[in-house]
């Protein structure tokens, strides 16, 4: 046998085993479709934006954009997996490849009052012919086609100087150009532009007309654009702007609504400077309409940044008075807060139901929520909240049929709260001065009626209240030192100076008639003085001045009876005082408002306690310490991470897409560890009937890399 | 130990097993005037400073892939590039130099090109990481730098204008000699303290109080994988002496970069550790940002300090990111965090230095390493990002101008900077000029120093072919 024929003869075994193996491979690939969409190797999933049944999402690294196929009918039975839209090769996926980097995406928006179809139903997003794909630092913008039929990069447009922000219009109709909004910054002054972009008809041809932009406004020096939003109903542009005062100074900034047509602008009152801009889409029922209400994403930089107190929040205005939205209740909504991290991208999603640990069975378990606010934050949680809700007043009248009474949506904004066990004190102990714990509380009496004479803080008292608690760690000090009135630096210029404690800037009010003021010097404590009286900023005494302290250089105070007892939080910081045999509210800041049938439309105190008679024995420090609760837990999802049985690196959610006919959401993660397959960047499916709420979620619709 | 934190660990003491054990090959000398591999810069400039074309630019070649002997350590005479006195086509012009007509072609020119004079050239242990220098007196800088080669050296240098003095006992021109093992350990009973894979260092100014990372832990005894720890080396750079109670155990989280404060030293590392402090007046006092609650990231990379310490700023990993976080109490017994910025990144976050702006805030500098493919092009060859914290804003990025950009060396000229990029995966050096830190988006190139290695380390690349078309 010749070496030829030897070789075909061996081409000839290897065959069949070959296209055995090809066709295992394939039959395995078809199996795998059903769970998985085929890898289309994304990197850089940043922004989302949904037009019709397409969900365009960034594959930054990559400088190219990729289209999830999204329709509701998509894949076996109509159940998905969706997938990516397919290359003219439908073996690949779609790359659209623009310009630079692409970070951010925006599409033209604009809002029916009718529906179109499965997608646009009334008060629902009218797909536009454009997304426009920019990013930080770049001093261009990207134009690409949305339709299927021109999904390709149509126009680079140059933009002089690195895009901050940018925003689009859809066209008012048929043959009518969309409009693109944008902003620059130039020598530390932002600036707005804006542009025509014809129909596809125009611009999708071998040499398109040349864009031509216009200036609309040239900010001060030092003030940037930080966020835009087209009013396509209102035919408005908001934007919102952010300067930095020279030296680590105030982060400010302003946010307004301008008419592009006549450069008229009026403020929207939100009150703090604002770095994300978004308002939504209607109801298809006709009772909350598009565009009524503009949110917006505090910037944190004004306020301490992610995790402090109060800071990194969601604030709305109403879009017609531009001043702060009413609530259900009449009264200005309050922020939606976030403890901890940033949030990064923010849209909504109307007409649907989301799965609630606080809904009825009867419900199936499903809050009916009109109108849904997510938010990706950057410690890793996707966010439900209430935008419109449906909070039970209580007065809700109950049907014939004894059934659950209908509650009608209210105008709301709030996090759905998923949390059904009241707010308490645990873990209670008391210690000595040193930190050594008692081995047994003081005697407890009880609470109630029925309660004998206990010792001390009474433990079953410690109640917390829905929207104002915070979970902390409280400690009860006897005597103890008062805050921000420790180590008060203060030096007396005269011998008659000497029964005057200064105090300027400091809460003086915390101290009280009795308080002991303890005096130091150099050389460290050296007497102590009861303070008489407070006038202004200073504290006094009658006291004779000890011999050792003539030459004091501070003081602290501590406190005294009436009120020795000195309650502390481990966030809150000074919450208040109390006395022996007394019980006290201390009030908080509400932060979340409850329905009306919970609360009976009053604010609760944060933190109700009650304290029996003195303590055996207790001395200066001796404490009790516990843990508060709250009763409330913000609805979120977020995926376990876990190596073996979760989804290891998606643990930073980016970009967030809804699509209107059906409960499905897509996020984007850029967080995922590389393979030699894949990229960095992977998209989720959600279906927020199914997700296990607020806790670590391992099941999935589906994932897209 | 988990299986994933198993694999995180054996996979790199895999690979330093791997090249440790290669054989050294004879005449295997890196050429002269070659950068290769280059990780850590620094540019020395004597206070006050007199003139922007003065100081000398120090660049560590890391030989990464040992196809040399030993790394390298180069001494550029900054003044020799200018064109003033080097040859027409082959210097570097004064500050601010106009953009690159050619982008990013067209002002390329190699060291060899310099006189003799203008460059000095000194033995380094292999796998150099990132360095930092202190002005001592009479314009001499004392320079440290740390090596993941055997013994885990760090080689102390001293350097008058651009010329090196290698201060091991026993050194010529060759600075791993005498230098410092933190790993003589490793033979003792216990093996521990030790710093295996020391990375980066930093000194504190003036009292010279330096810092060692590491990127493995130290296992105890040695080499049984048994008690894993992490330790970090305390040190004065002006009297470098090294003891066992020089080590500080900082758990078992590796540590990755660090930056000096007046009160701390503040160390990257890696998610559970991503950012931590080590208290310079009570060395056993470690505290945890925990940076992690607020921005979910798997590790972190280099970090920079604002002069005023108000501010630091982060590059992470998985997802690269830029971290702005308000620092307060940064001289106190407590000190506190918060994120203010977090800005998404190009692919391969690495380094980040920062510079005041004449009028207020800071501007930051990073530098992403792309793909890290010989074969990239355009912005996946790696990038330098400017941010600019007042706008909030990235305002500038720079890419395409070389593969991998890692190492940056900052010469101020007010009220602009020079910035010396390291091309990492080329041996080459990127210089871009912002002429006015008050318009940071006015960053370009200027020029790049050096001759590529793509073709030595990767002749089929299309590095290579790029390079010779």
């Amino acid at each position: 046998m010749s070496p030829s024929s030897q070789a075909v003869l061996t081409r000839r075994r290897i065959l069949p085993y070959a296209l055995g193996a090809a066709a295992l491979v394939a039959v395995a690939l078809a199996c795998s479709q059903a769970g998985t969409p085929q890898p289309g190797g994304i990197s850089g999933t940043y922004d989302m934006a949904r037009v019709g049944d397409y969900v365009f999402v960034t594959s930054a690294d990559l400088s190219e954009l990729r289209v999830i196929d999204a329709h509701g009918d998509g894949g076996p039975n109509g159940a998905g997996p969706r997938d990516w839209v397919r290359a003219p090769n439908p073996l690949q996926a779609l790359e659209i490849p623009v310009d630079g980097r692409p970070v951010g995406l925006v599409k033209d928006l604009r809002y029916t009052d009718v529906a179109v179809d499965d997608v646009t139903p009334a008060g629902g997003e009218v797909a536009g012919p454009y997304v426009y794909a920019f990013a930080g630092g770049r001093s261009q913008i990207s134009v690409v086609g949305a339709d299927p039929a021109i999904f390709r990069q149509v126009q680079v447009l140059p933009t002089g100087a690195p895009v901050t922000a940018a925003s689009a219009q859809g066209p008012s109709g048929a043959g009518a150009s969309s409009t693109l909004y944008y902003a620059t910054l130039m020598g530390g002054a932002g600036q707005l532009w804006a542009v025509d972009v014809p129909p596809t008809a125009q611009l999708n041809v071998p040499e398109p007309p040349a864009l031509s932009p216009r200036m609309l406004l040239q900010m001060d020096a030092g003030e940037a654009i930080s966020a835009l939003q087209v009013l396509p109903t209102r035919q408005e542009l908001a934007v919102a702007t952010r300067a930095a005062l020279p030296d680590g100074g105030v982060v400010t900034g302003r946010t307004f609504a301008l008419l592009p047509s006549s450069g008229a602008t009026r403020p929207l009152a939100f009150g703090a400077p604002i770095r994300i801009l978004a308002t939504h889409p209607g109801t298809s029922d006709g009772r909350f309409r598009s565009e009524e209400k503009l949110f917006g994403v505090v910037d944190e930089d004004s306020c301490g940044g992610g995790g402090a107190p109060n800071c990194a929040r969601i604030l709305t205005v109403d879009v017609a008075s531009g001043q702060p939205a009413l609530d259900f209740t009449g009264q200005a909504a309050l922020p939606i807060p976030f403890p901890r991290g940033l949030p990064r991208a923010l849209t909504f999603m109307a007409n649907r139901k989301v799965r609630s640990n606080l809904a009825p069975l009867d419900a199936g378990g499903l809050a009916d929520l009109p109108l849904v606010g997510l938010v990706t934050n950057t410690d890793g949680e996707l966010v439900f909240f209430e935008a419109v809700g449906r909070p039970v007043l209580g007065t809700e009248p109950v049907p014939d049929d004894g059934g659950l009474p209908d509650v009608a949506p209210q105008w709301t904004l709030r996090h759905s709260n998923q949390e059904f066990l009241p707010g308490v004190g645990t873990g209670f102990f008391y210690e000595d001065a040193g930190g050594a714990a008692f081995p047994t509380l003081p005697p407890q009496a009880g609470c109630g009626e029925d309660a004998g004479v206990g010792q001390g803080l009474q433990q079953c008292s410690v109640r917390t209240g829905l929207g104002t608690a915070v979970a902390e760690q409280v400690t009860i000090l006897f005597e103890g030192r008062i805050p921000d009135l420790i180590d008060v630096f203060d030096m007396p210029m005269t011998p008659a100076d000497e029964q005057t404690f200064h105090a300027s800037g400091k809460p003086v009010s915390r101290a009280m008639p009795g308080a002991r003021i303890v005096l130091s010097t150099a050389a460290g404590t050296c007497g102590e003085v009861s303070m008489t009286s407070i006038s202004g900023t200073d504290l006094m005494t009658t006291d004779p001045i000890p011999p050792g302290c003539t030459n004091r250089t501070s003081f602290t105070v501590r406190a005294a009876d009436p009120e020795p007892y000195v309650v502390l939080g481990q966030f809150s910081g000074y919450i208040g005082r109390i006395g022996d045999q007394a019980s006290r509210d201390f009030p908080g800041t509400p932060y979340y408002r409850p329905d009306p049938v919970v609360s009976g439309g009053v604010i609760p105190p944060a933190l109700r306690l009650e304290m029996g008679i003195r303590t055996a024995g207790i001395q200066r420090d001796f404490r009790w310490v516990f843990q508060t609760s709250t009763g409330f837990q913000p609805l979120f999802f977020s995926l376990s991470t876990d190596p073996t049985t979760g989804w290891p690196g998606y643990h930073l959610p980016y970009g967030v897409a809804a699509m209107p006919d059906a409960p499905r959401i897509f996020v984007s993660y850029p967080s995922v560890p590389r393979t030699p397959l894949l990229g960095t960047g992977a998209v989720i499916e959600l279906n927020p009937t199914l997700m296990v709420p607020s806790e670590a979620n391992v099941q999935i619709g589906a994932f897209y890399r | 130990m988990s299986s994933a934190r198993a694999t995180r660990w054996s996979l790199p003491a895999l690979c330093a097993a791997l090249l440790a054990c290669q054989p050294p090959a004879a005449d295997r000398a890196m050429p002269p005037k070659q950068l290769y591999f280059p990780s850590g810069m620094f540019f020395a400039q004597p206070e006050p400073i007199s003139a922007p074309r003065s100081g000398a630019l120090f660049v560590a070649s890391s030989n990464f892939d040992r196809r040399y002997d030993d790394g390298r350590m180069t001494g550029i005479d900054i003044s020799a590039l200018s064109c003033s006195v080097a040859p027409a086509g082959s210097c570097l012009p004064d500050f601010p130099a106009n953009v690159m007509s050619r982008y990013p072609d067209g002002n390329d020119f190699p060291l060899e090109s310099l006189g003799d004079g203008a460059i000095d050239e000194k033995v380094l242990a292999s796998l150099a990481g990132e360095m930092d220098g202190i002005e001592t007196t009479g314009g001499v800088f004392r320079l440290l730098v740390p090596s993941r080669a055997e013994n885990s050296l760090l080689q102390v240098m001293d350097a008058t204008g651009h010329r090196i003095t290698c201060r091991g006992e026993g050194a010529t021109d060759d600075c791993s000699v005498g230098a410092i093992p933190l790993e003589a350990n490793r033979t003792t009973t216990s093996g521990v303290p030790r710093v295996p894979a020391p990375f980066s260092v930093s000194i504190s100014r003036p009292d010279g109080d330096a810092f060692v990372t590491s990127l493995q832990f130290a296992d105890s005894p040695a080499a049984t994988g048994q008690n894993p720890a992490v330790f970090t080396v305390k040190l004065n750079a002006l009297n470098p002496q090294v003891t066992d109670d020089s080590f500080i155990n900082l758990g078992n989280i590796r540590s990755q970069s660090v930056a000096m404060g007046s009160r701390y030293a503040f160390m990257t590392g890696a998610q559970g550790l991503a950012l931590r402090l080590i208290d310079r007046q009570s060395a056993k006092r470690v505290i945890n940002a925990a940076i992690e609650l607020d921005f979910n990231l798997l590790e972190t990379r280099g970090l920079a300090l604002a002069g005023d310490q108000s501010e630091v700023f982060v590059a992470a990993r998985s997802p690269d990111a830029l971290l702005q976080l308000h620092v307060r109490g940064a001289a106190t017994d407590t000190p506190s965090f918060s994120l203010a910025h977090a800005e998404l990144l190009p692919l391969g976050a690495s380094q980040v230095r920062v510079m005041d702006k004449p009028s207020g805030g800071h501007v930051a500098f990073v530098t992403s390493l792309g793909s890290q493919s010989f074969d990239a092009v355009g912005q996946t060859q790696g990038s330098l990002v400017v941010y600019d914290d007042e706008a909030a804003q990235q305002v500038a990025i720079l890419d395409g101008f070389g593969l991998q950009p890692y190492g940056l060396a900052l010469q101020p000229i007010p009220p602009g900077v020079r910035l010396y990029v390291g091309l990492f995966g080329e041996g080459r050096i990127a210089v871009v000029d912002i002429p006015d830190l008050d318009r940071p988006e006015d960053a370009r190139l200027v020029a790049r120093l050096g001759t590529s290695h793509v073709c030595v380390t990767n002749p089929s690349s299309r590095g290579c072919a790029a390079l010779n078309p």
